[in-house]
């Protein structure tokens, strides 16, 4: 299972239980990623214009298999640890308030830096998207 | 005038509970995934205990229905007879996010501007800022004396200033409007604020977007303030190096809003001393060089290099 998720500056990833932040251009590179996703109910609004197909299910993370992509906004990734080959993170290189962070240990889970990208968003001046695999 | 007696009422109730000492423990925790975000009430904002910010009422600002609006404004109060700021209100868009790079600010002096340097304890040496109650980068207002407050670099670098960039980048995404208020609070006759009150709500996805209600405390780990005249101290012993200039003006000082030449690195989104060796090695693509303010670099994103400490 490959998972997506965005941070920033300090990990973070919600305040109040809303996201951080938004770029129409990161849905763009994540649509670009891959041609089935899976979401959870909390994203639908993100990819309402998908010209794919999304799956909005939140039980994604049950479900989905090897090859799929899920996108994680609102939840800890921890207890799939076995099922995920490939985390994508997209990394906003700002600093908001969290109360909901990304604490997964990449490097205890055995996950390396594969490859890494920047480009401008529509609202961000860079966004960094870093793949990391087992 | 409901606006204005609500606030007056909040005010008030803020003061009491400062007046009476009625600090009472925080009535929960914000989210079941965080224990680092403390949420209080008006009436029982705890003590700082080195959060920089507690959320309140769970986050649910007070704009009421009357007042919120797709017409961006901004107002600001006339200062009170000890020259001290009230609240800004604003409904924040792009109509009013500024077009050009901020300018110099030092010239203005809010009250308990008592600037003081611990090297070593705060970041950059200087304990206070001039602090935009709404900030510069939703607005626009450089050098506006009712919109600026003395404030430690903790409440305006790690308290508010994540929280503007929030509603900064979602207003740029979405073009929406956000209804924005900053209540600085003031305990009787003090000079220095002890923090400020920081409600938003985006207002055509009805909050769906930002909505939150933070206190931020005017405080500083380490430093002791007397909120009365703004005057500092280390809280503790004070090794040899640290210098404190608790009476150093701003004219004396090297001061976070003072032109200064810098160099940056737009890849790492540092900045350098010119004469940094890491300014010196730096590629060429990633290299900036600037003529502005310490302040101005910080808010656009922008950290000092640990080596040089611009």
């Amino acid at each position: 299972m490959k998972v997506i998720i965005c941070i920033d500056d300090d990990c973070g990833m919600l305040f109040n239980k809303r996201r951080q932040s938004r770029d129409s251009k990161l849905i763009e590179d994540i649509n670009a990623l891959t041609d089935k996703l899976y979401i959870t109910s909390f994203s639908e609004k993100l990819f309402k214009d998908a010209k794919y197909s999304v799956t909005v299910n939140d039980s994604m993370l049950d479900i989905a298999g090897k090859d799929d992509f899920c996108f994680v906004e609102d939840r800890d990734i921890s207890p799939y640890e076995n099922k995920i080959d490939k985390i994508i993170i997209y990394k906003w290189n700002r600093r908001y308030p969290s109360d909901f962070k990304f604490t997964f240990d990449l490097k205890r889970a055995g996950f390396s830096l594969a490859s890494a990208y920047e480009f401008e968003g529509t609202s961000h001046e860079k966004i960094t998207r870093e793949v990391f695999e087992k | 005038m409901k606006k204005i007696l609500a606030l007056i009422a909040l005010l008030l109730t803020l003061c009491m509970s400062f007046i009476g000492c009625d600090f009472l423990a925080p009535t929960e925790e914000s989210s079941e995934e965080s224990s680092s975000v403390i949420n209080a009430t008006l009436e029982n904002i705890p003590e700082y205990s080195g959060n920089i910010y507690v959320t309140i009422n769970d986050n649910q600002p007070s704009f009421e229905a009357d007042e919120i609006t797709t017409e961006a404004y901004e107002f600001y109060s006339p200062l009170d007879k000890l020259g001290r700021c009230g609240y800004a209100e604003a409904c924040l868009g792009t109509e009013l996010m500024p077009t050009e790079d901020r300018e110099s600010i030092s010239h203005v002096y809010p009250t308990g501007w008592v600037q003081a340097k611990y090297t070593g304890y705060v970041d950059g040496g200087y304990l206070y800022n001039r602090c935009h109650l709404i900030g510069f980068q939703l607005a626009g207002e450089n050098d506006n004396e009712l919109n600026l407050i003395t404030g430690t670099k903790s409440l305006n670098n790690d308290g508010m200033l994540p929280f503007e960039n929030m509603v900064a980048d979602y207003i740029k995404e979405t073009k929406n409007h956000v209804m924005y208020r900053v209540t600085p609070v003031f305990e009787g006759d003090n000079l220095l604020a002890s923090g400020v009150l920081v409600e938003a709500y985006s207002v055509e996805d009805e909050g769906d977007g930002i909505c939150f209600n933070i206190y931020v405390y005017n405080a500083q780990s380490g430093i002791t303030i007397d909120y009365k005249t703004g005057k500092s101290y280390l809280s503790g012993e004070a090794p040899e190096e640290t210098t404190t200039e608790e009476t150093t003006t701003v004219e004396s000082s090297v001061d976070a809003n003072e032109i200064q030449k810098y160099v940056l690195n737009t890849n790492t989104k540092k900045f350098h001393k010119e004469s940094c060796s890491s300014a010196t090695d730096m590629k060429e693509e990633n290299r900036s060089d600037y003529e502005g303010t310490r302040e101005a670099l910080i808010e656009q994103g922008y950290t000092p290099c640990g080596q040089c400490k611009p």
